[in-house]
């Protein structure tokens, strides 16, 4: 169990984090939230990269900051992996094997547990220059399961990866989800959809909801329709998509007063975190 | 903690092998050339080829060998399982022990020649560990190596720019015919004391969370 208790971080003037409340139990659960809002910051200060302000951040009821063995329960992905491009990907997680004091008789069974959990089993004798960017990312997530730790952070992992590939990571997901706490953030609501059980938007160093899929969701019932393209949009709506059917061009919007005459569309994740995120 | 070191050695590449290639195959020929100098003064010469050489390279590349821990992509985690966990000591001390002993197997065929350049092995050696802490210093404070690195480079060429009736006065780098035992003694001991301080400050630094 993951803790966070009014966790606050500053850099010089400007407070990033302003007070984060929450709870982080087995399951997946995303972090979503526009650029800026802080996701980041929040993940290198639960590892431990930033110290904070204020507030605490606790594993299993112990101070992350104070305890600095509890890194080894944890695996985390940071936003940028593309370490030891010279190395082969077996002798890069033969490091990471070492630094995460995994026993020598124990790394090679658990680098290949690893390397074949992300099927990068066949490029183990590949320079990590030589592999593609999916790959390294790929490589990536392999390091951060290495060990069997409890909790996985994936900071932005599927950013600039191809549908493919992201496909490939949503699989790895499921792969290694079962009796793990893991957190992933990104600003991709269809990445968050497919995989987490729970949702934790953020926006300008604050959660500003938390919950399932459908409650997500929820939160923009009645704010959702589709109306013609011609129409005149109401004040303070945004445009979600266009759509090209039978009735002619309909724009799917979301609107912050109900619209009579118009006809309502049920909400997905995406416009409840995005009627969080614009307050409406 | 060997395999990390050896690992983190074949991290760096090709870019490796120019340490062993300058120590043990452009030095040897240096110091060749200068016993097939007419005159008595190949004694001097090499003293110096040893300072010039040695220090570039033994402090540059351990230096360049951080690049990845502090730039890459990534670094965030060599710093939670190298800074944090502490395991940094060992390995970076052991990036320039590894290079000083390189020096000193040149260094040792170059004692079965002529037993008084011990004196100038002992100087270089100060030189290589002061000129080192003071880039794993900045290393440490400015959590990159990019000016450290042409630093150590402007340091060492200004230092052989200068003329060599200053050279020992303004710099740590005096030429070969001003040293003597008694110099090595007093200057390298300050010189190894105070790159012991600059290293154990760099170690603290390196510790510390990024932000």
């Amino acid at each position: 169990m993951l803790e966070m208790k009014a966790v606050q971080k500053s850099f010089k003037k400007k407070m990033v984090l302003k007070g984060i409340d929450c709870e982080i139990g087995e399951g997946v659960y995303g972090l979503l939230g526009p650029n800026g809002a802080g996701k980041t910051t929040l993940m290198r200060c639960v590892v431990g990269l930033y110290s904070l302000q204020g507030g605490q951040i606790l594993f299993d009821g112990k101070d992350v900051a104070k305890n600095g063995d509890l890194l080894a329960h944890i695996g985390y992905l940071p936003q940028k992996f593309g370490l030891f491009k010279e190395l082969k990907v077996y002798h890069m997680m033969e490091y990471f094997a070492t630094l995460k004091n995994i026993p020598k008789e124990e790394q090679r069974p658990a680098i290949e547990k690893s390397l074949e959990i992300v099927n990068l089993s066949e490029r183990m004798g590949d320079r990590v220059g030589a592999l593609s960017g999916g790959m390294i990312r790929r490589l990536g997530i392999a390091q951060a399961v290495l060990g069997e730790p409890e909790v996985i952070l994936f900071d932005e992992p599927t950013a600039g990866l191809d549908p493919e590939e992201r496909m490939r990571f949503k699989n790895i997901i499921a792969a290694i989800k079962k009796g793990r706490t893991i957190l992933i953030s990104t600003h991709i609501v269809e990445d968050v959809e497919a995989v987490c059980d729970h949702i934790l938007v953020m926006d300008n160093g604050q959660i500003i909801g938390a919950g399932t899929d459908s409650q997500v969701r929820a939160a923009a019932q009645g704010k959702v329709y589709l109306i013609p393209e011609r129409e005149k949009l109401p004040d303070g709506s945004y445009i979600e998509k266009r759509l090209e059917g039978e009735e002619g061009v309909l724009l799917r919007i979301l609107s912050p007063v109900p619209l009579a005459g118009a006809r309502e569309a049920a909400p997905t994740v995406e416009d409840g975190y995005m009627s969080m995120i614009k307050r409406i | 903690m060997i395999r990390l070191v050896y690992l983190r050695f074949r991290a760096m590449g090709k870019l490796y092998f120019v340490v062993p290639a300058g120590l043990f195959i452009l030095l040897p020929a240096l110091c060749w050339l200068a016993y097939q100098q007419p005159g008595n003064s190949a004694y001097l010469d090499v003293g110096d080829y040893l300072e010039q050489l040695g220090t570039l390279l033994c402090v540059w590349w351990p230096c360049a060998a951080l690049k990845e821990d502090m730039e890459g992509d990534g670094n965030e985690l060599l710093f939670l399982y190298m800074g944090k966990k502490g395991r940094r000591p060992v390995c970076d001390l052991a990036n320039i022990g590894w290079y000083l002993l390189h020096f000193w197997l040149v260094g040792a065929a170059l004692l079965l020649i002529d037993g008084r350049y011990g004196m100038f092995l002992l100087r270089t050696t100060g030189q290589i560990v002061f000129v080192w802490s003071v880039c794993y210093l900045l290393i440490g404070l400015l959590r990159s190596t990019a000016i450290p690195l042409m630093l150590s480079v402007g340091y060492f060429l200004g230092g052989h720019l200068i003329e060599a009736d200053l050279r020992g006065k303004l710099t740590i780098f005096e030429p070969a015919f001003q040293v003597t035992w008694q110099l090595v003694q007093q200057k390298t001991t300050a010189l190894l004391c105070i790159g012991l301080v600059f290293s154990a400050l760099a170690l603290a630094l390196m510790r510390r969370p990024v932000k």
